[in-house]
């Protein structure tokens, strides 16, 4: 694994907002590596940075300084359109609150990245989300709208979506934030498996037992990075 | 299907009610639109179609007593096509009723060989009547039906009881009551039974020339050929070529309503406008969720407008056939009212082009910006997980409510109003053009019979009663002064003049011989003066007669020939232009050109009060002490007053429904807006309500916001209805009077739409309000948006 290119790379990555009263620093100057089949957590208040951080490595925001390579691909030049189309294809994205589509059924949900990105003919496109679904445990649901299943049931799905184009690196912005904990130790354990079948995750969470089954741990507060992970390197990522 | 069809269907459906307004707006835009144009096209074309068809004559020439000779002579005047002699007199029927209604009756010498001037059948053909029988112009059905016998009384005193044989419309005619008379159609043999005579007096004559021109020339030398057959032509009526008397306020009318239709379209566009503007600010997060996905702007921007398109469709299959309906409707309505036939209704290939064109491109274009500005967010923006769009309160809104002692809810109904700043001027510009035009037509409609009521004051007596024969004026001055509640009479002669020109003949214009010193015309002198006692050869025209000779104006001389006296006379001066072209000389010039020196065939009396009633005792009066002579009509000022107002009432009347339309549409825009505004406040008015609001403030705070835009609204629309009463004024005064009128702004206009402002508004915010109320307070909370 570690032989390979890291599936991330951030290299002296700043992020700076202009506000009313000043230039407003959210990353200063982050340096960066996941590697292949690596379970990264971050962890952080609101307003630490760490949203911003897995902002930048989605493309949803751009740095404003800095380089940011995601499987070899070097996201910082790549123009909105470009980085749209390649989102799609090389990334999954699971939000805190799920964000299916509502008029959409669960396992229409799941086909959606790939009729959006042309990934996969329509007949493979509806056999692939059917796999999808069991593997999340929810075919039997496949056929539901969004709002008649739980949270837990829905993030499930939503897992599924952020498969549906196989992409190499998922992120997972605080995926149990709505979840009881039973709900989301069942979430976590969708991730598990993940990682062993040979994604790599980055998590945003607040939970401490997420953090410690983590391969990493990185915690960002008022700008400085306190190690909590009990194995592997000391990893610190500074941030003003 | 793929999945994202599957979500725009999908979303049309769940979303129904929102669905449904769209489409509805759109159909009233279209649907209206569509029909007023098509009304437009096909009342135009329908309306010329019937006229021609009658194969109307090019000149209508009065030549006492002639015979079939004088026709065939005329025949073969160079550039006559074809020439018909027939016979006319006025008379008056009696109804079923027992009611009078002057009638004039043409003979048709062969109604098998009838070509110039024909008559539509009601039903079947049109029949020769049989000697005793009459067919009468459609517009008569007070008559009675057919078989009815009715009674008919010449002008010689001569009654008849003729038979109702069947009725016909003539297109040519304006019909009763718009017209002071009614119009009837006998054989010759029936004639000759009422008039005592076989002879013709009329000469109808089609020429081969289509320019007028062309057709005065031709005209030119048929009069030398009548007058060379020892003939007198006493008047020629020179109708427009192609084009009937109706034909000029119908195009008025029409060109009005299908600039409001256009209107109509433009105000359901603004409205779609919002509500799209409202779609796609509630996608926003979806919007984000797709382009984390990898929906580039392009991809999203089709999703909506495909959408967009969806609603036109489904718009278009309600809107074409409805306008159809409507259409044919609003046609035959107008067919009716202005006496011709339509025979049927038909969507013009053009307009249902236009119309389809409209109902889809309009939720296209009215979409776009919205949807544009939509899926043009970027990811970062549309998945903001508080509210996406930081509301601000413009300068406008915050200065507003900064007025020094409002209350609180009243600061925050105003504030909450600009807070969609975008939204809230759509909405205003809708119920600002509504109020415009509203305000605009009643002004309108106002001016328009002000200045006809300044038309009808230059005439300053109230009955008249007009003789074939001239009786002494002495004679008619002493019968008439013998009436009680007569308090003025004056004895004048009439006839019919030429403007003689050196290349060609002009139609006749009726001259009324009148005292220099008369009180019974007060004419609106607009250039010279009028009779001094002095005067002699000098002529007053109403300005009418620019028609006839551009550039006209006091102190030039014409040529007039009048009773075969061919001589100059000095305008002395110009009136404002009349309902028809009038003439007016001192009547002792017309008694010496006419031979008719102390005499008089017209008789007009003044009476102690004008109330119609009392006219038509006076009528009546006048009819008893004049009985022998042979009247051919009595006029009351009240009658002609009431049809000149029907005429312009038909107008005013389609305007008003058409102004309805967009009433409509400006209440529906103002619905739209409080409920999108309300909905996209839920959480906040759940935590109005946690802090102890109660629901008559949570009411009134909505009802407020809806009353300032509609008080905005109606402040603009006053505003704006004067530039628009202005133009609209300007236009229909210019094509009925053939010149611009006065526009008075109506001030109850603008009180009459603020009450209607007010009731749109508390209406429009009243369901949005008891909708915020009805959902509890804790989901309200909890209510992401």
């Amino acid at each position: 694994m570690r032989d390979d290119p890291p599936i991330l790379d951030l290299r002296n990555v700043t992020k700076t907002y202009p506000t009313p009263g000043g230039a407003l620093v959210a990353l200063s100057n982050v340096s960066l590596q996941v590697q292949r089949g690596e379970l990264v957590v971050i962890m952080g208040k609101s307003g630490s940075g760490k949203s911003t951080l897995l902002n930048m490595v989605s493309g949803i925001d751009r740095a404003t300084s800095g380089e940011i390579f995601v499987n070899g691909v070097a996201i910082h030049a790549l123009s909105e359109k470009e980085l749209t189309a390649w989102r799609g294809r090389n990334l999954g994205i699971v939000f805190q609150f799920f964000q299916l589509m509502p008029t959409l059924t669960l396992v229409e949900n799941v086909m959606l990245p790939m009729e959006l990105n042309r990934t996969y003919s329509p007949i493979d496109q509806r056999r692939r989300a059917v796999r999808l679904c069991e593997m999340v445990e929810m075919a039997e649901h496949r056929e539901r709208f969004p709002s008649l299943v739980s949270g837990g049931e829905q993030q499930r799905v939503a897992i599924a979506r952020a498969l549906a184009n196989d992409p190499p690196l998922i992120l997972a912005d605080e995926p149990t934030g709505n979840l009881d904990s039973t709900t989301a130790a069942t979430i976590f354990r969708l991730f598990d498996e993940l990682v062993t079948n040979g994604k790599s995750l980055i998590l945003l969470t607040h939970d401490q037992n997420m953090a410690r089954r983590a391969h990493r741990a990185l915690r960002i507060v008022d700008g400085r990075i306190m190690n909590e992970n009990g194995e592997g390197r000391t990893e610190v990522v500074e941030v003003s | 299907m793929g999945v994202l069809w599957k979500k725009i269907l999908r979303d049309l459906w769940l979303n129904r009610l929102r669905t449904l307004l769209i489409v509805v707006v759109v159909v009233s835009g279209t649907a209206a639109f569509g029909m007023l144009l098509a009304s437009r096209v096909v009342t135009e074309r329908t309306e010329r179609e019937q006229y021609l068809g009658t194969s109307p004559a090019h000149a209508i020439l009065t030549i006492p007593e002639f015979g079939d000779a004088l026709i065939r002579r005329v025949e073969r005047v160079a550039g006559v096509a074809r020439a018909e002699g027939g016979r006319v007199m006025q008379a008056r029927l009696q109804t079923a009723s027992g009611q009078w209604i002057p009638l004039e009756i043409s003979s048709v010498a062969d109604f098998e060989d009838w070509q110039i001037n024909r008559v539509y059948p009601e039903n079947g053909v049109v029949a020769t009547p049989a000697q005793g029988a009459i067919l009468l112009e459609r517009t008569v059905l007070s008559a009675g039906p057919i078989g009815t016998t009715v009674i008919v009384q010449s002008v010689r005193g001569i009654t008849e009881s003729l038979e109702v044989a069947g009725f016909v419309n003539d297109p040519s005619v304006v019909q009763y009551p718009l017209t002071q008379s009614a119009f009837g159609y006998v054989s010759s043999g029936t004639m000759e039974a009422l008039d005592r005579s076989a002879r013709h007096n009329r000469l109808y004559v089609l020429t081969e020339a289509r320019q007028r021109d062309s057709i005065e020339r031709i005209l030119t030398a048929v009069q030398d050929t009548v007058e060379a057959e020892g003939y007198q032509l006493l008047r020629a009526e020179i109708p427009t070529p192609g084009r009937s008397l109706r034909a000029d306020p119908l195009s008025a009318i029409l060109f009005v309503l299908s600039q409001i239709g256009l209107l109509t379209l433009c105000l359901a566009g603004l409205l779609v406008g919002n509500v799209m503007a409202s779609v796609m600010g509630s996608e926003v997060r979806q919007i984000g969720i797709l382009k984390s996905l990898g929906a580039g702007t392009g991809r999203i921007a089709g999703l909506y407008a495909r959408q967009a398109a969806i609603y036109g469709l489904i718009a278009i299959v309600v809107a074409v056939p409805l306008a159809h309906f409507l259409g044919a409707q609003l046609s035959g309505v107008i067919a009716e009212r202005t006496n011709f036939r339509l025979p049927r209704f038909w969507l013009p290939s053009g307009v249902l082009t236009l119309q389809l064109a409209a109902g889809l491109g309009l939720p296209l274009a009215a979409a776009s910006l919205p949807v544009l500005n939509g899926s043009r967010k970027t990811a970062l923006r549309a998945l903001a997980e508080m509210p996406p769009i930081q509301w601000k309160v413009g300068p406008i809104g915050q200065a507003l409510a900064r007025v020094a002692g409002m209350p609180g809810l009243a600061r925050m109904a105003i504030r909450n109003a600009f807070r969609r700043t975008g939204r809230m001027l759509l909405t205003l510009g809708m119920l600002t053009l509504a109020g415009a035009m509203f305000v605009a037509v009643l002004g309108a409609r106002r001016s328009l019979q002000a200045d006809l009521a300044k038309i009808q004051a230059t005439v300053s007596y109230d009955v008249s009663l007009t003789m074939v024969e001239p009786l002494s004026q002495n004679t008619i001055l002493r019968r008439a002064q013998g009436i009680p509640g007569i308090v003025a009479v004056e004895a004048w002669l009439q006839s019919e003049a030429r403007i003689v020109l050196a290349d060609r003949i002009t139609g006749s214009v009726p001259v009324l011989g009148v005292p220099s010193d008369s009180t019974m015309t007060r004419p609106n002198i607009v250039q010279g003066r009028w009779f001094l006692p002095d005067d002699d050869f000098a002529v007053f025209l109403s300005s009418n007669a620019l028609e006839l000779v551009p550039g006209l104006k006091a102190g030039d001389v014409i040529v007039l020939e009048i009773a075969g006296d061919e001589r100059e006379w000095t305008v002395i001066g110009l009136e404002d232009r009349q309902l028809r072209p009038t003439a007016m000389v001192p009547l002792e010039a017309l008694e010496r050109v006419t031979g008719l020196a102390g005499q008089a065939q017209m008789v007009v009396v003044r009476t102690v009060q004008s109330s119609p009633s009392f006219q038509e005792t006076i009528e009546a009066d006048l009819r008893e002490v004049f009985r022998g002579s042979s009247i051919a009509g009595t006029h009351t000022t009240a009658e002609e007053r009431q049809s000149q107002a029907a005429q312009l009432d038909l107008l005013l009347w389609l305007l008003m429904m058409v102004v309805l339309l967009v009433l409509v549409d400006g209440g529906l825009g103002l619905a739209v807006t409080m409920g999108l505004n309300v909905m996209e406040r839920t959480r906040e008015m759940g935590v109005l309500r946690a802090l102890g609001a109660q629901d008559g403030s949570i009411r009134g705070l909505v009802i407020s916001e809806g009353l300032f835009i509609g008080l905005v609204s109606w402040m603009l629309g006053v505003a704006g209805a004067v530039p628009f009463g202005f133009w609209l004024t300007g236009v229909l005064g210019t094509i009925l009077y053939g010149r611009p009128v006065e526009n008075i702004f109506s001030v109850p206009a603008t009180l009459l739409w603020l009450s209607i402002v007010l009731a749109i508004v508390t209406v429009a915010s009243l369901l949005p309000a008891q909708r915020a109320l009805d959902v509890p307070v804790r989901e309200a909370l909890g209510y992401l948006g």
